[in-house]
């Protein structure tokens, strides 16, 4: 298992080369799903897993979530982005305006449930709602102008919605994100994913993408695993260049078990759950 | 030979006047219409060259990775890892914002309570504002006016900018040296231009609440290092801005500029903490 780091400017490159994708055989999804019920569940509720708490710990995630600017730039942005590959928008700043303006007609049309982000930002005060537009602006500029969509035979998938698998034995919600999926023809199955993430590449990165991919491969009705993740930070201006093989799986099962292990055991009561 | 001397005629020359609007923008942009020359390679090489003198510098020493930011790198020595709480500190994250909300939406009827409203919304401003509410009231005052002339000098002289220019406000810059032991880091004020992979095309701008010095050409250069580290092609222009008196210090990104900029850089690896580089 091997990583490698990339520049921004061979991000597609990266991307579009087509490599062999491994799909998970019966076996090999109770070998995986066993793996990580070694850490056994602990009541009724499940336990998130993903990349935030993975790299911030579990404990994060009792936190009660709250909007703000910064939280909002990534759903806007990556819709945002969508506008602008699909040509409806002329540059970022009028593509999240655009944005902005549909989720605050949703939501004052009662399409939004409470606590959305359009609800969120109906209820915001104008210069925060400008706020969120410019880190959303800039998020999206950043993500636009590092890859080369024409280059693409297909327009990739922004944005999709993460996979979630429920493992009950081992009493863990795992979801997994990626901002942009590539896909090669018409084909769907081994899509490469980009996820981008904060900061400088990190020896965490390894399980951040290792775990995505592993919930893809669990959550993919055919057990097809992402054939390469990337994690992109456009701070650093590198990636981290994840082929994913049995062994990245199998690895990334591993590290949460032991992950959700030694979390578990250093809580004596009144864990960190979130509801079914 | 007979040498004339001519007796010079006294001039009265006009009161110097910020730049203001197309001036201000035309300042930016800068007269060429070519880009300046930095040897692609050699842009491309400057992270690998930082890296391998970072580690030349530091030997095998099992020290703690060290953060420089542009004003530890200008200084010439290295300082906390936040700066501390101060008067100073909370004008410039006040202008700041009324900064980045005037490039998204144009000047505001009420800047300050704008930026007061984005600042309670950011969780991690908390303590900011906590700060601002134990400071005295004449402070508050003299704080609130200082803040709103900058605001105010702000909405009469900074152009609008097209969004076509793709700006962008608050960019992160991180960039990890001889194996994650030296780190660069660095937030752009305003970026304006495509970035673009082979040609550069961005002017970085760095806003100041206080009258212009060397230190401020300092940490914009650095700043330029670190996005040509970042991405392989360096800024075609960096520009510092001071609200307090409106100096406008402009360059164009060149390679002896990249150089002086590594040279500074590396001379703050091997300064000791809180102690200014020789």
């Amino acid at each position: 298992m091997t990583t490698t780091r990339v520049a921004t400017a061979q991000l597609t490159h990266t991307l579009l080369t087509e490599r062999a994708g491994i799909a998970l055989s019966a076996p090999d999804r109770q070998g995986l799903l066993g793996i990580l019920a070694q850490t056994g569940a602990t009541g009724p509720d499940l336990l998130r897993v993903d990349g935030f708490t993975l790299r911030s710990g579990f404990d994060a995630a009792a936190t009660p979530f709250s909007w703000n600017p910064r939280l909002a730039k990534r759903t806007l942005g990556l819709a945002a982005l969508r506008t602008l590959v699909h040509g409806e928008a002329k540059n970022p700043l009028e593509a999240c305006e655009a944005v902005v303006d549909h989720a605050i007609a949703r939501a004052s049309s009662g399409a939004e449930r409470s606590g959305s982000l359009g609800s969120w930002l109906a209820s915001a005060q104008t210069p925060v709602r400008t706020m969120a537009i410019a880190y959303a602006s800039a998020y999206a500029t950043e993500l636009w102008s590092a890859l080369e969509w024409s280059a693409m035979a297909e327009l990739p998938t922004i944005g999709a919605r993460d996979d979630t698998v429920v493992h009950r034995p081992a009493g863990l919600l795992l979801k997994g994100r990626a901002e942009v999926m590539i896909h090669h023809g018409n084909q769907r199955a081994f899509s490469p994913r980009l996820l981008v993430l904060g900061g400088t590449p990190q020896p965490e990165d390894l399980l951040t993408l290792g775990a995505a991919a592993l919930t893809a491969a669990l959550a993919d009705r055919d057990g097809h695993a992402p054939s390469v993740m990337v994690g992109w930070h456009p701070a650093a201006g590198q990636a981290v260049v994840l082929p994913v093989d049995h062994i990245v799986l199998r690895r990334a099962a591993t590290g949460i078990a032991r992950r959700v292990a030694t979390w578990r055991s250093s809580v004596s009561e009144g864990p960190v759950t979130v509801a079914a | 030979m007979v040498l004339l001397h001519e007796t010079p005629t006294p001039k009265t020359c006009a009161p110097w006047q910020p730049l203001a609007g197309a001036a201000l923008l035309d300042a930016l942009r800068g007269g060429r219409s070519s880009r300046p020359s930095v040897e692609g390679a050699f842009a491309l090489r400057v992270r690998g060259e930082l890296s391998d003198r970072c580690g030349e510098l530091l030997g095998t020493s099992d020290v703690a990775p060290l953060t420089l930011d542009r004003g530890t790198v200008a200084r010439g020595y290295r300082l906390g890892e936040r700066a501390d709480l101060s008067v100073e500190l909370l004008r410039h994250i006040f202008t700041s914002t009324i900064f980045q909300l005037q490039v998204h939406a144009g000047p505001a009827a009420d800047p300050i309570e704008d930026a007061k409203a984005v600042l309670e919304a950011d969780p991690s401003r908390r303590p900011l504002l906590e700060y601002l509410a134990t400071l005295a009231p004449a402070v508050r005052r003299e704080l609130r006016d200082a803040i709103s002339s900058d605001a105010r000098h702000l909405a009469e002289r900074w152009p609008s900018l097209n969004p076509m220019w793709l700006p962008r406000t608050g960019v992160s810059m991180a960039v990890d040296l001889d194996g994650g032991r030296v780190r660069l880091r660095g937030t752009c004020d305003l970026m304006v231009g495509i970035p673009n992979r082979s040609s550069a095309s961005v002017c970085m701008v760095s806003l100041k609440t206080t009258p212009l010095t060397s230190f401020h050409r300092d940490e914009a250069r650095h700043l330029a290092l670190v996005e040509t580290a970042r991405c392989g092609v360096p800024p075609f222009r960096i520009a510092t801005y001071s609200t307090a008196t409106g100096e406008l210090h402009a360059e164009y990104v060149t390679e002896a500029l990249l150089k002086d900029a590594m040279e500074h850089t590396l001379a703050a690896v091997t300064a000791p903490a809180g102690v200014p580089a020789p």
